[in-house]
């Protein structure tokens, strides 16, 4: 299995764990993921606000590398993976926005990359049996609130990712790994996104509801696929004590954390001490499998 | 214009049983055609059946529709074909051939009584479709309580995925579902029939069954091998209590054909029993000292105890099976001697020979091949020698099994050596778990390199195995030859596979592929004439069941060889079709039920021992395991309703068949479905429980529902006190691609809201809407009352998301209140109020046919056409031409038969047919003889009341001759009997104990009128609801209670009398009255039928409103086609015109009507059958707004001429439009329906002749219902700007500095003015100011705001009360151009059902009035609904028989007991109590009373 691994931005900064995280279980796993030579922003937040033709050049200059390497595209990040996934609908559904792009991005390109988010990689290619079978470790019943954000499963007719309202990806991982996924209903509520810097007060309010109410459900920690909403969630928590007097102190891991500390890796390979919520409290719980 | 010919075929076929399609059907039955009503579902009733009120009235949906079900089901000329859809059509109008296809109801509805026996005996419980999926159903069902017809019907689904992966086809289901009824011994019966090894395989099946389960990913699959292991072992228990016997040994017909088996495997025991079943001599040849092959020198004992095998085999020999043990073919005996000694033979001698590694070192001792040793295990004695430290080559099962039986047999350490990785291993996971369990070390991805050691083993040296399989998936391992390991043994055990013996094949001398047998796939002949064969010896090793399954083929082929049929055709295996995966049961919202745990032996007392690991399900675990069976096909064909059947009514080998039909014309009226709510995913229905759709709703409401009409929350069963409803889930939303109206929701969460505050006390309703569309008659004033309610809020604003709260399951919904804030309300439950769309099936019946759909699925028409297909001759009623209510639905069935006479008219009574009955039998001057019947109602009546004991108490009645008690009383074969019994005994009374004369007392009379008897002689006494049902828990007190009511029933059946009802000529010509679009359009219908028609209208002109109409909202000429019906109706000879005439007086009674009319003076006095009433209604004025004041304010009608006559110039205008003047308000509290969609019809119009005028709608809701809704949506995209405003406040309008309009919006936060070059008034529709004299000299009643009242609301829209007179158009109330034409039709159709027939018959129970007694007050004639009782010449009150509807009201209000009704006499019911309270009534006094 091997696919060109598009890291992003985040993966490099803000969300070094979560590509420390992915590396290490592809590895384990026997994904081989290979960086694009020389890639470039994907123009998150930013692009798509100023200008349309840009918004889609700019991925579409990644995915014309990745169409060269012959291979299927994989992003972890989930903004990434929706400007990716916008690009290849806005150029294999417009034909002039075909045009324009491709003279932007100096070749002829169609919008037939396949993006592939590594959720769908480790349940479609990988397999829930083949994980099951390589696990090292089990959650060992651990009540996991999946959060699966906007931007892996909006709009629906793009990223085609699931099911819009009730996406269960996660949880069948979570599930897979002997946790316990939580029917909870704010799977995709808003988190505040691109509000983080701006508009700090209205992500504090909008993350409090979110952290509150997988609490309400019984969650000991969230999983999470996108660096945005884990930043959100796992830093706000401290303003959210600051404003409101709760402490919430709910370990907010992605769920390529939670699955390489079942496949046995070391928490520091998997970047749980860059964590602000100490996610202490889920490495306790994680039982040695009986097959070891 | 279609011309009439001879060649027509009075039939018409209806396509939907709803309540459209009733309705047309019993008009075109009526007025003598025959029907073919069609219909997909088990049983008749529609949606309508479904529901539990109507609005506004308030009447049970089920109710009002059961006696119109009944009325069809009765209907000699409608025939009834249920489970049934057309498939295609040809021909032209008037002469069509159409193809329908009848599903099978596996039960004869000749035959099936609906005592409900089945229902009983089914273990199957199903989501009920009829309820929505709320609450569950037996697979074999009556569709709905009152179904008609009443003929229960089984739901099957194919074939579950269980049962097609079983490579022998088990019927999985049927067993799970006999275990849940404590049913062992026929579970274990159903598996043998295509398994004889059932306890061997509930032990060591690979049960591929559970990995097709479609429980699987919910909460694991349900635990098939344990249970077919439970119910083996219970019958082996009983064996071994003496409970039950073994069955008698056997031994074949002396002359019965031969055939040999060679090898006592699997797959020749399960051929042997089956050969053996069908009576052939079969013998099996066994090398081995015992059968059972693999089973018994395989599998270790601690998997498979001996004595289970031994129990199978036994029963397999018990068949009359002859063993040959220690005989090895091709040395002890020769196969030329076997071919020449039998029939045929089957060889399945397995596989039996190990696989070397073909390594260095493996020729030691020591080094034993795994097979070996598990046979020599098996034995009783000689048990292998088993070293302190034993290493197992192999990642498979038998691999598995050479390890634990080595750690049995006393090894100290035993370790497992695999290519493969964990995940990989082709042993099961649970036998790999239990291996690890008691200590087996596995060394996953390690090959074997050499085997150390000098002739006896000292280890084995491995190497690094990096991948198993090639990329395709092929068994081709890859090696790092320098990772290398070694590993101390004392003994190496192989088990990497096995192969045939190649010294067998070559004897045998057939063809071999690859070092087996070569067998045709699919009958398993082998090269050789009359030699099958199969099992591992073919396939190479493969699982037990794989082996019985080639054991059950080769029988199949092996039998039809002997009896020389045809191998290949029409195989067992072609029957099995796998359910489509979207018709398997959604595992959404199932509860997650753990699957049961079976227990195993503690791993310490497995130790030197061969004791069975498993300990299988207790009793209790096993039907708790059975209960998780989601029943995927639905039914599982388990067959204890055939058993349970008294009548031999169910047949599960029914097939599809395919009618073809002549008929003249067709009407499609399939309904809608409602729209599927989990599409809007943000409500969560489908996730959250306590989110339920309107139509789930209805049936909490239903007092016949799964919830006996608690409001409740399906979360906890908790009351709902707080219920939420959010409108247009599915309609007016572009989103879902359903831009239009369902036009009924509104009015039907209104009613919900309503009926749920006497359900629930304390209830808090709210309902989120866009605009509330109570366009209805009517319907405004009873939204005003909900409105007015305090606990009933009604918010405008379509939430965005459901959440439903952890712990309690609350559901939270969130909205933009209308000061635009984001607010968030908690609910107990949430009714989604779904829209209507088509049905899906409907697609295929209209592009098969050739019908056209618009662009939203339903059926194509015309606003000037209403009823009328693309296809001509085929005709539209109901919701699925355009989303309507009942009464509309009624009314276009109506219109759409009225279509189908037009056409068919001079096929009239061509098909028709009328029962002839023998000559009635004179009984005035005979004593009573009376035959009482009692009904066992199969075990309905019978399990709780002593029917014999009810029998014998009532023979001794007075006139009783002849009592005796019948299993069905309603059977074919038992109303025969009834009359053999009144030709014997000569009874001329007869008294049935048995159901409901609701549903049965027309078939006994029936009965009657066959026999020669009058039908009023028959008395029914209700011993199963009032008794069986009822008093279930009390026998004793149940049987007493019936004895009473059959006594109570003999004594009224003493004094019953014939009635002879009369009849009536009928004038067949009608009057109408009202020139119009309704009366024109009415009058042509009855014209086109042939029926002289007189039509009078008052003014000078004919065309009534139309003169002033240019245009329909989607651009129709209007004006075009008011000219040609007016033509049509001046030229037509049918018609007589009566202009500027004026009705003075109108009496007689249906098939007689005289009236008396004025034209210019002159009277003229018309005589008429029938009379409609299209008398039309009036344009309302105002004098608000400065209306009349300023030349620039201008009504709607005012308007429209302008624009029409180009004399209204838009350009750069500001133009406001003011809706609902005069109307919902306290002095017109009703809407007038069609002002919205004109205003939006003159809107567009002014945006089209310039884009720039600003045109404003002020309104209050905008009630542009059905495809109306569309133009709305164009309004608003052409930029007309729609300003809501409330009734308490609304707009002014001022013209001191030129025209201004103020109004202060809701929606807005401050008050809004608008410098208005024109303000157009939509003022509405008033009744006409002459109806009330009108109504006075028809005896017909006018409503609250002057409008005439129909007979019924919802199911007789056109009919009034007094029978032969019809209403339609405007005088009934306001409505568009499209339903004023489907109504006057309605009207005309409804006619023809009185004018079509020369005489009617007149009821035979209706009042009459004993002239002595009568005292001349007059109170009949006060009281009757139906002006039946008049002052006659005498003085006296009589009784107009024709107009008599036999309610009796007049009978219970007499004061001087003069009124009686026939059938329904005082005596009659005297004598009854007089019964009950032992009060003995003389015979004499009796004979006063019958004279």
């Amino acid at each position: 299995m091997k696919y060109a691994y598009y890291p992003g931005c985040s993966a490099h900064s803000t969300a070094r764990d979560m590509h420390e995280s992915a590396v290490a279980v592809a590895e384990a796993l026997g994904i081989d993921l290979v960086e694009p030579p020389g890639w470039t922003c994907c123009g998150a937040t930013a692009a798509h606000q100023t200008d349309r033709v840009l918004a889609a050049s700019l991925p579409a200059a990644n995915l014309l590398k990745v169409r060269d390497m012959g291979l299927d595209m994989v992003v972890n990040c989930a903004a990434c993976y929706n400007r990716m996934k916008v690009a290849n609908h806005e150029v294999s559904t417009d034909p002039a926005m075909q045009k324009l792009v491709s003279d932007a991005v100096g070749g002829d390109y169609d919008g037939s990359v396949k993006v592939r988010h590594i959720i769908e990689v480790l349940l479609e290619d990988v397999g829930l049996d083949v994980i099951k079978a390589t696990l090292k470790r089990s959650l060992n019943g651990l009540q996991v609130a999946c959060y699966y954000g906007c931007l892996l499963v909006r709009p629906h007719e793009v990223t085609n990712f699931d099911d819009p309202e009730n996406p269960t990806s996660l949880d069948r991982l979570v599930s897979a790994m002997g946790g316990v996924s939580l029917d909870w209903p704010h799977k995709v509520e808003c988190c505040g996104g691109g509000l983080s810097m701006s508009r700090t007060d209205v992500v504090v309010s909008l993350t409090d509801a979110i952290v509150g109410m997988a609490k309400a459900a019984g969650a000991q920690c969230i999983a999470v696929s996108c660096p945005m909403c884990q930043i959100n969630l796992d830093m706000r928590q401290l303003d959210i004590e600051k404003q409101t007097g709760t402490r919430h102190d709910m370990p907010v891991l992605y769920i390529t954390q939670l699955l390489g500390l079942c496949l046995g890796i070391s928490p520091d390979e998997l970047g749980l001490n860059k964590l602000m919520v100490s996610s202490a409290s889920v490495i306790e719980r994680l039982e040695v499998h009986a097959h070891d | 214009m279609i011309k009439n010919n001879d060649k027509k075929i009075g039939a018409v076929l209806v396509q939907g049983g709803g309540i459209a399609g009733v309705q047309a059907s019993l008009d075109l039955a009526n007025s003598g055609f025959k029907v073919y009503l069609v219909e997909r579902s088990a049983a008749i009733g529609g949606m309508m059946a479904r529901l539990d009120k109507t609005f506004p009235t308030g009447d049970c949906a089920t109710c009002i529709v059961s006696p119109k079900l009944v009325e069809c089901a009765r209907n000699l000329n409608i025939e009834i074909l249920t489970l049934s859809e057309m498939t295609d059509l040809w021909g032209e109008p008037g002469n069509f051939k159409a193809t329908v296809k009848i599903h099978p109801r596996y039960i004869d509805d000749k035959k099936c009584t609906a005592c409900g026996d089945c229902t009983q005996a089914c273990p199957a419980n199903i989501l009920d479709p009829f309820n929505r999926n709320l609450g569950t159903r037996k697979v074999v069902a009556k569709h709905y309580a009152q179904a008609v017809p009443n003929v229960f019907s089984i739901l099957k689904n194919g074939h579950a995925p269980c049962k097609t992966t079983c490579p022998a086809n088990i019927n999985v289901q049927g067993y799970v579902q006999l275990i849940k009824k404590k049913e062992y011994l026929k579970a274990v019966e159903m598996i043998r029939r295509r398994n004889p090894l059932s306890a061997i395989c509930g032990r060591v099946c690979t049960h591929p069954c559970e990995d097709a389960c479609t429980r699987k990913d919910l909460d694991g699959p349900v635990a098939v091998r344990l249970l077919k292991r439970f119910a083996s072992d219970k019958e082996m228990e009983m064996i071994a209590s003496g409970e039950l016997t073994l069955p008698e040994e056997k031994t074949p017909a002396p002359d019965a054909k031969k055939v040999a088996v060679i090898g006592a495997g699997p797959a020749g025991l399960t051929l042997a029993n089956d050969l053996a079943d069908s009576g052939f001599a079969v013998t099996i040849y066994e090398t081995l000292p015992a059968a059972g092959g693999m089973l018994r020198w395989g599998i270790p004992e601690y998997r498979l105890p001996k004595n289970v095998l031994d129990h199978e085999i036994e029963l397999i020999r018990r068949k009359g099976v002859t063993f040959v043990l220690n005989c090895r073919v091709g040395e002890d005996i020769s196969i030329k001697k076997i071919r020449t000694e039998n029939d045929a033979v089957f060889i399945s001698v397995g596989v039996h020979k190990g696989r070397a590694l073909g390594v260095e070192g493996e020729n030691q001792t020591d080094v034993l091949q795994g097979i070996d040793f598990l046979r020599q295990a098996g034995s009783a004695d000689n048990k292998p020698t088993v070293r302190k430290k034993v290493v197992v080559i192999g990642g498979g099962n038998v691999a598995v099994d050479v390890a634990r039986t080595a750690l049995r047999l006393g090894a100290e350490y035993v370790e497992m050596v695999a290519l493969e990785q964990r995940g990989e291993m082709p042993a099961y996971p649970e036998e790999i778990e239990a291996t690890l369990l008691e200590g087996i070390k596995i060394r996953n991805g390690w090959g074997p390199r050499r085997i150390l050691g000098n002739g006896s083993v000292a280890g084995i040296e491995l190497k690094r195995c990096i991948q198993v399989f090639d990329e395709e998936g092929h068994f081709n391992p890859v090696y790092d030859e320098n990772d290398r390991i070694s590993i101390g043994a004392d003994q190496i055990i192989i088990a990497i596979g096995q192969k045939n013996d190649d010294s067998f094949l070559e004897h045998i001398g057939a063809r071999t592929e690859r070092g087996s047998f070569k067998a045709d796939p699919v009958t398993l002949q082998t090269s050789i004439e009359g030699v099958f064969a199969g099992g591992d010896t073919v396939s190479g090793p493969a699982s037990i069941i794989e082996a019985v399954a080639a054991g059950k083929r080769a029988a199949e082929s092996i039998e039809r060889y002997l009896k020389g049929q045809d191998l290949i055709a029409s195989r067992f295996e072609e029957t099995i079709k796998r359910i489509p995966e979207e018709l398997l049961p959604s595992t959404k919202g199932v509860e997650k039920k753990q699957r049961a745990a079976s227990g195993e032996l503690a791993i310490q007392k497995r130790i030197g021992n061969f004791d069975e690991v498993e300990i299988g399900f207790s009793e209790e675990a096993a039907i708790a395991e059975a209960e998780r069976c989601l029943n995927c096909a639905l039914c599982s064909e388990c067959e204890e309703c055939v058993l349970a059947c008294g009548q031999n009514a169910i047949d599960h080998k029914m097939t599809e068949r395919t009618v073809e039909l002549d008929v003249g014309s067709v009407i499609l009226a399939p309904g809608f479905e409602e729209f599927d709510a989990a599409r809007k995913g943000e409500f969560g229905y489908g996730r959250y429980p306590n989110v339920v759709t309107s139509v789930q709703f209805e049936r909490m409401l239903s007092a016949a529902g799964p919830f006996e009409g608690h409001v409740v929350r399906l979360t906890d069963g908790r009351e709902a006190k707080r219920i939420a409803w959010i409108q247009c889930v599915g309609s007016r939303d572009a989103a879902c691609g359903n831009e239009y109206c369902s036009s009924i929701c509104c009015m039907a969460t209104t009613k919900q809201a309503m009926v749920a505050m006497d359900h629930v006390s304390g209830l808090d309703a709210t309902i989120f809407y866009m605009d509330i569309r109570a366009h209805g008659k009517d319907f405004d004033q009873y939204y005003e009352r909900a409105r007015s309610n305090d606990n009933i809020h009604y918010i405008k604003s379509i939430p965005s998301r459901i959440v439903q709260m952890p712990g309690t399951r609350d559901l939270r919904v969130r909205f933009v209140d209308e000061s635009g804030r984001l607010r968030e309300r908690q609910f107990d439950l949430v009714v989604l109020s779904v829209g209507m769309e088509p049905a899906a099936s409907v697609r295929d019946i209209t592009s098969s046919i050739g019908i056209e759909l618009n662009e939203y699925g339903f059926c194509a028409t015309d606003r000037l056409l209403p009823l009328e297909t693309s296809r001509p001759g085929v005709f539209v009623a109901g919701a699925f031409q355009e989303p309507k209510d009942i009464p509309e639905t009624v009314t276009q069935a109506s219109g759409a038969a009225s279509k189908a006479m037009e056409l068919l008219a001079s096929a009239r009574n061509s098909l028709v047919t009328k029962k002839v009955y023998p000559d009635e039998h004179d009984v005035t001057d005979e004593e009573p003889r009376i035959g009482v019947f009692v009904c066992h109602c199969g075990i309905n009546i019978a399990s709780v009341v002593d029917v014999e004991r009810v029998t014998e108490s009532v023979a001794g009645e007075p006139d009783v001759v002849m009592a005796t008690h019948t299993m069905f009383t309603c059977s074919d074969t038992s109303l025969s009997n009834v009359k053999d019994m009144i030709r014997e005994h000569r009874l001329n009374r007869i008294v049935v104990a048995s159901c409901t004369p609701r549903t049965h007392e027309p078939l006994f009379r029936e009965t009657l009128r066959e026999a020669g008897l009058n039908q009023y002689l028959f008395e029914l006494a209700n011993i199963r609801d009032q008794c069986s049902w009822v008093h279930s828990s009390e026998p004793e007190a149940a049987t007493e209670k019936a004895i009473e009511l059959v006594k109570m029933s003999i004594a009224r059946a003493r004094l019953l009398e014939p009635l002879e009802g009369t009849s009536l000529a009928v004038d067949q010509s009608a009057l109408v009255i009202g020139g119009g679009l309704s009366g024109l359009t009415a009058a042509l219908s009855l014209a086109e039928q042939g029926f002289k028609v007189h039509l009078v209208e008052q003014t000078s002109a004919l065309g009534g409103h139309l003169a002033e109409i240019y245009r329909t909202l989607e651009h129709d000429n209007i004006s075009d086609f008011t000219a040609d019906l007016i033509r049509r109706a001046e030229s037509h000879s049918n018609i007589n015109l009566y202009m500027e005439a004026d009705i003075s007086a109108i009496s007689g009674h249906i098939g007689k009507f005289q009236t008396t009319l004025s034209t210019n003076g002159r009277k003229t006095e018309i005589s008429s059958g029938i009379i409609i009433v299209a008398t039309g209604a009036k344009q309302a004025e105002t004098l608000e707004f400065l209306y009349g004041q300023s030349d620039a304010v201008m009504t709607q009608v005012e308007l429209a001429k302008r624009l029409h006559e180009n004399k209204f110039i838009a350009k750069g205008r500001n133009i406001v439009m003011i809706q609902c003047v005069g109307s919902r308000n306290d002095e017109h509290p009703y809407c007038s329906r069609i002002c919205c969609s004109v205003a939006v019809k003159n809107a567009l119009a002014i945006k089209q002749q310039d884009p720039d005028a600003n045109v404003f709608v002020l309104y209050r809701d905008i009630r542009t219902y059905g495809f109306r809704e569309i133009y709305y949506q164009k309004a608003r995209e052409a930029g007309v700007l729609f300003i809501r405003y409330d009734r308490d406040e609304p707009p002014a309008v001022s013209d001191a500095n030129g025209l201004v309009v103020k109004v202060n919006s809701p929606d807005f936060p401050e008050p809004i003015e608008i410098e208005a070059d024109n303000v157009i008034l939509s003022t509405g529709i008033e009744a006409h100011p002459d109806n009330k004299r009108l109504s006075d000299m028809l005896k017909v009643p006018l409503n609250s705001d002057g409008f005439y009242v129909e007979a019924h609301m919802k199911l007789r829209p056109v009919d009034f009360a007094t029978e032969g007179i019809y209403l339609c158009g405007l005088a009934h109330s306001p409505k568009c151009i499209d339903e004023n034409i489907s109504q006057a039709r309605a009207a005309a159709a409804r006619a023809a059902t009185v004018l079509s027939k020369k005489y009617l018959d007149v009821s035979a129970q209706v009042s009459y009035v004993d002239q002595d007694k009568c005292i001349s007050c007059m109170t009949c004639v006060t009281v009757c609904p139906y002006n039946a009782p008049f002052c006659n010449q005498d003085g006296k009150a009589q009784i107009e028989a024709a107009k008599c509807m036999g309610c009796g009201i007049c009978a219970s209000e007499c004061p001087a007991h003069a009124a009686q009704l026939h059938h329904f006499e005082a005596d009659q019911f005297r004598v009854m109590i007089d019964k009950l309270f032992r009060r003995e009534v003389f015979n004499n006094e009796l004979r006063h009373i019958r004279t």
